[in-house]
């Protein structure tokens, strides 16, 4: 037993070692062939990890949503609403609680980057005291004690001390987010007590959002409510379509590609056909030259997918992607720089890895297999 | 090294090869052959250009099967195994020399002879030790680095019969062994013949050059004239 295995991995060896010497032999056209694969793989890999990415911020966004928020729309606009309809929501049968929410952008032309306030519900900063998310605070080289000014709704300047410096799963949340006391809140908007931007409401069972959603309306008839539901499909929408269209267009590269390493792997020269003759007549048979030609398939394939996956992955996570933000990010260029969450995901590994690497090993054997079955006497007869 | 005896009776019965059969360019290279040849010995297919005799040593070595009749390897009849049972057959029993040398471009000497072990599952150290002993053997030591395309035609030569040893085989096809030699690198290849055969091995060579014939190794000769065996 011991001898077989020991005689199957010599013989593996063996035929890697061969498979390496060949590829060395033809360097120039390996070489190219690796180059064209790894930027093929580089680019798909690129955009599926970038929009897996923005989809996972956006799931981690909305994890912590609550199932309803209530706006008041007034000529088709979001506005702030009154004190007196958390009042008529509260009571409703199906809602577990329901609070106002403040929150609001904030544009800053110094930094020239928007960001969001917020009064947290849950144990808000002090008034005159700011937390701000940890993004924030490294890409404005802020940290805890410092003071922050920014200018309030009339021009005047309004000083925060930053309190805390908060992390977030997300970076999305922490890049851009203020938290404030609603009293801060207030003051730095001009909104007077008794208005919130929003409401939020629990539901108790997840399967009756739309039934209270449906309740919220009739009470409120100038309201617009919005289930997390709905905006995760608009959010999901959002980012297959701008990952479809870029997927379009890289399907002619792709489709360059494909016609590339067929003709290139597909297309046995008449050297290569001599020396499959060559090894059929010195002993190997049909499977021991098909393997050693899988190996030196696989070997190019997945040396060619490892560099272009790699590359794609610190070009999406370290260097922000600069060959698609503007296409996929999609949303306010002013919006705060983001890094994107580094992250594997085994199955998007695979998945990519079947469409890239199988059809390149697939065009490698075919013609391989029917010059491997031939009679090896025509060595002979040259 | 190889075993005396019996091994190695090589008979063919009928045999008839024609290529591209039912085709307009259809052509018969062997007719109803029918011989033996005894283990042990150096056995020379003589006939000139064109007369089978390549297509014979082809036949016998398992490279191709007969378009008919039948090719017996002590007793066993080779023409109708499986491609891979004829592989294996062929791996261990034969060791080919062909006229062109037949090395691959861009391997090293080394490799080229390590070649028909590949498939075989031998340890690599085992496998690379013996080539390096055979191309001491040939006078090659210092070649074993160098690319097959660099070689000298007698130095070719030498790589491809190491080659042909490197399975350690009973019977070695030399197909028109001298044809690309002068006559000193002729005669050095027959000597290493010679040897071949005192090491209990057989040698089957194809050949219409007379310095063969003169050097005295051929024990028996085999006449072939269009395709047919003539004495």
């Amino acid at each position: 037993m011991s001898f077989l295995h020991n005689a199957w991995l010599e013989r593996q060896r063996g035929l890697i070692d061969f498979s390496v010497a060949n590829l060395g032999r033809r360097r120039g056209r390996n070489f190219g062939l690796f180059l064209a694969y790894s930027l093929l793989v580089f680019l798909l890999a690129s955009v599926v990890l970038y929009g897996d990415a923005l989809r996972r911020e956006a799931r981690l966004l909305l994890a912590d949503a609550p199932e309803l928020v209530v706006q008041r729309l007034t000529a088709g606009r979001h506005d702030l609403l009154p004190a007196e309809w958390l009042d008529k929501v509260t009571g409703l049968r199906g809602v577990r609680a329901a609070e106002g929410r403040l929150w609001g952008y904030h544009y800053d032309p110094a930094a020239q980057a928007n960001s969001t306030l917020l009064v947290p519900n849950d144990a808000p900063p002090a008034p005159g005291q700011v937390e701000i998310g940890a993004a924030l605070a490294r890409a404005s080289g802020l940290a805890a004690g410092d003071v922050l000014s920014l200018r309030s709704f009339d021009g005047k300047p309004f000083a925060f001390n930053i309190s805390r410096v908060f992390e977030a799963e997300s970076e999305l949340v922490s890049a851009d987010l203020m938290r404030v006391s609603a009293t801060d809140f207030r003051a730095f908007f001009g909104i007077e007590p008794g208005r919130y931007t929003d409401l939020a409401l629990s539901v108790s069972n997840p399967r009756e959002v739309r039934k209270v959603a449906e309740k919220v309306l009739d009470r409120l008839p100038g309201a617009r409510v919005v289930a997390r539901e709905e905006m995760r499909r608009t959010y999901e929408a959002a980012f297959n379509w701008r990952q479809g269209v870029l997927l379009t267009f890289l399907s002619t590269i792709l489709l360059a590609f494909a016609l590339l390493a067929w003709d290139k792997a597909s297309g046995l020269s008449a050297e290569e056909r001599r020396e499959i003759g060559i090894l059929k007549a010195v002993g190997w048979d049909t499977g021991d030259v098909l393997r050693m030609k899988l190996w030196e398939g696989a070997l190019l394939s997945v040396a060619a997918f490892l560099t272009g996956y790699v590359l794609a992955w610190l070009h999406v996570f370290y260097a922000d992607a600069p060959l698609f933000t503007a296409v996929l990010k999609g949303w306010s260029v002013l919006y705060p720089h983001f890094s994107l969450s580094p992250q594997i995901d085994v199955a998007q590994i695979a998945t990519l890895f079947f469409l890239t690497v199988l059809p390149y090993v697939a065009a490698t054997i075919a013609p391989v297999w029917h010059a491997a079955t031939l009679d090896p006497d025509a060595v002979m007869r040259e | 090294m190889v075993g005396r005896g019996v091994f190695g009776m090589i008979e063919l019965v009928q045999v008839s090869k024609t290529f591209n059969a039912g085709q307009p360019n259809e052509y018969t290279a062997v007719r109803e052959v029918s011989f033996s040849i005894e283990p042990g010995r150096v056995t020379a297919l003589r006939g000139p250009s064109g007369s089978g005799k390549t297509t014979l040593l082809g036949l016998i070595g398992g490279l191709t099967r007969p378009s008919s009749g039948r090719v017996r390897l002590d007793g066993r009849d080779i023409s109708a195994l499986p491609e891979r049972f004829l592989t294996e057959l062929r791996r261990a029993t034969f060791g080919f020399v062909f006229q062109q040398f037949q090395l691959i471009r861009g391997l090293s000497v080394l490799e080229n002879v390590m070649l028909p072990a590949t498939p075989t599952g031998r340890p690599y150290t085992e496998v690379r030790a013996r080539a390096l002993q055979l191309l001491a053997d040939f006078d090659l030591a210092g070649r074993a680095e160098a690319k097959a395309q660099w070689l000298s035609g007698g130095e070719a030569q030498r790589v491809a019969i190491a080659r042909a040893l490197i399975n350690d085989p009973k019977v070695i096809l030399a197909d028109e062994p001298t044809a690309h030699l002068d006559s000193v690198l002729s005669r050095q290849i027959l000597a290493i013949f010679a040897d071949l055969r005192a090491q209990g091995r057989s040698v089957i060579l194809s050949s219409h050059d007379p310095l063969v014939f003169e050097f005295g190794l051929v024990e028996r000769v085999v006449e072939i004239r269009d395709g047919q065996v003539t004495a």
